[in-house]
């Protein structure tokens, strides 16, 4: 645990501490990420773009995300966690991964788990699109096995996988009342991907939206 | 078995509360009506829009009168437009990591929702707390909490020992002559306006320098934000007074 928040902090450190790439062709923001962050640069299909704040101190959310009362269930709200030793974060993580990603870090990767026809209305720069439904527990098992090696960097191992090279996974989906990124965790840990190597961002869009942060489509 | 009981005591509350909730549908803002009597409902309403699949609404106590948790059952609800400002300036208002301190556990509203459920049985081990000054409070805070500005919390911010005491003291600490004992306090769950806002993490600092157990301490780092994102009802003070 301490070891966990040592490595955190010092993760977060290194951001701070490079501050020329983090802020790198910003002005002077007014609405910042943190104190210290105002701009966030990553890779989006091959595309650098930065990560920031909408500087509009009178915007208002997204309309899609301003609904408060879609149905429960099936859109229910998230326990805080979601499986034992699946670590939860919230933005200023998320961002800290896909900095790290986009310095080159190839055992990260942040996953939006939502359907495809939700992707193309915006999605977190830097976060590959893996729809739930490719790994849900009726899906193909030659899919699902693609998936794991091919984009998580698992290996087949006799009848099931070896984990041991397998990436950090960052997964989100809508955010506190979807269900799509929990139950793919819940696949992922039943087929053996170690817990400590899954992050599950539960603000998901909802959060990442109500904050007026870069969404890419 | 904590689970189990738990859940019953939800269920219970759930049973009681239903019968009206469903007529008096929900706003953002105002007060629920009290929980219908128990002997009036042979099952639970069904709402539509539930908290999770087995928890429709809780009933906890405001201000001396028991108001009913639940979410806004109007499919086209727009978040309440106080909350729905993505640009606030940073600093001062900027996105608060996930864990504020080591051992403070950060909760979200199903935790919530879950120690309001049991404040409303009787559990008077738990207190919840907004963080926020009374200007903020004033336009709808949570159902069960009560008002400690991070203000009377935080000496830097102009707190005096007077007021510092008094908070600790409802939280179950004791003066001792020799400092003070917090051997037998309160579970203390701690929100402000949510990820944007740095009051509730300011009064958590404080409490933890004066020495109260991190592990007595909740994070409820979604606060005002998330619980108006998701539609959840809002009192007032002056509803409650009514």
């Amino acid at each position: 645990m301490k070891i966990r928040n040592l490595i955190t902090t010092t993760a977060l450190f290194t951001v701070l501490s490079v501050p020329a790439t983090v802020m790198a062709g910003s002005g002077k923001l007014a609405v910042n990420i943190t104190p210290t962050i105002g701009k966030v640069d990553v890779v989006h299909n091959g595309a650098k773009m930065s990560i920031m704040r909408n500087q509009d101190e009178n915007n208002v959310i997204n309309s899609e995300f301003a609904n408060t009362s879609r149905k429960c269930p099936p859109f229910c709200v998230q326990p805080a966690i979601v499986a034992p030793g699946v670590e939860t974060i919230g933005e200023v993580e998320v961002l800290d991964y896909l900095k790290k990603i986009a310095d080159g870090d190839k055992s990260l990767m942040v996953v939006d788990s939502r359907t495809p026809d939700w992707v193309i209305r915006g999605t977190i720069p830097g976060s590959v699109n893996i729809p739930w439904t490719k790994l849900k527990d009726d899906a193909d098992p030659f899919e699902v096995a693609d998936t794991l090696t091919k984009q998580f960097g698992a290996a087949e191992k006799g009848e099931g996988f070896d984990f041991s090279m397998a990436k950090t996974l960052v997964m989100f989906c809508n955010g506190t009342w979807c269900g799509q990124s929990p139950t793919n965790i819940k696949r992922l840990l039943k087929m053996g991907y170690p817990a400590e190597k899954i992050k599950w961002y539960r603000g998901g869009m909802q959060d990442w939206e109500a904050l007026g942060l870069t969404t890419v489509k | 078995m904590k689970t189990i009981l738990v859940t019953s005591r939800l269920l219970l509350a759930v049973t009681a509360a239903a019968s009206m909730s469903v007529i008096i549908g929900c706003s953002t803002t105002g007060t629920a009506p009290a929980a219908a009597n128990a002997a009036e409902t042979d099952k639970p309403a069904e709402l539509a829009v539930k908290i999770t699949p087995t928890i429709s609404s809780v009933s906890v106590m405001h201000n001396g009168k028991p108001v009913t948790v639940m979410r806004n059952q109007d499919g086209n609800n727009k978040v309440n437009p106080e909350f729905a400002k993505t640009s606030r300036k940073c600093p001062p208002f900027c996105i608060q990591p996930f864990t504020i301190a080591p051992g403070v556990e950060t909760i979200g509203e199903v935790e919530m929702v879950d120690y309001l459920g049991k404040m409303g049985s009787g559990d008077k081990s738990i207190i919840v707390v907004d963080s926020r000054t009374p200007d903020w409070v004033e336009r709808g805070t949570i159902p069960g909490a009560v008002n400690i500005p991070f203000t009377k919390l935080d000496p830097d911010k102009g707190a005096d020992p007077v007021s510092i005491a008094e908070s600790l003291e409802s939280f179950g600490a004791v003066e001792t002559g020799k400092g003070w004992d917090f051997s037998n306090v309160k579970t203390i769950v701690l929100f402000c306006n949510g990820q944007w806002c740095g009051q509730s993490p300011i009064s958590i600092r404080t409490m933890l320098k004066q020495g109260f157990p991190a592990a007595k301490i909740k994070w409820y780092r979604g606060g005002m934000q998330s619980w108006s994102n998701l539609g959840f009802n809002t009192v007032t003070p002056e509803a409650t007074a009514r």
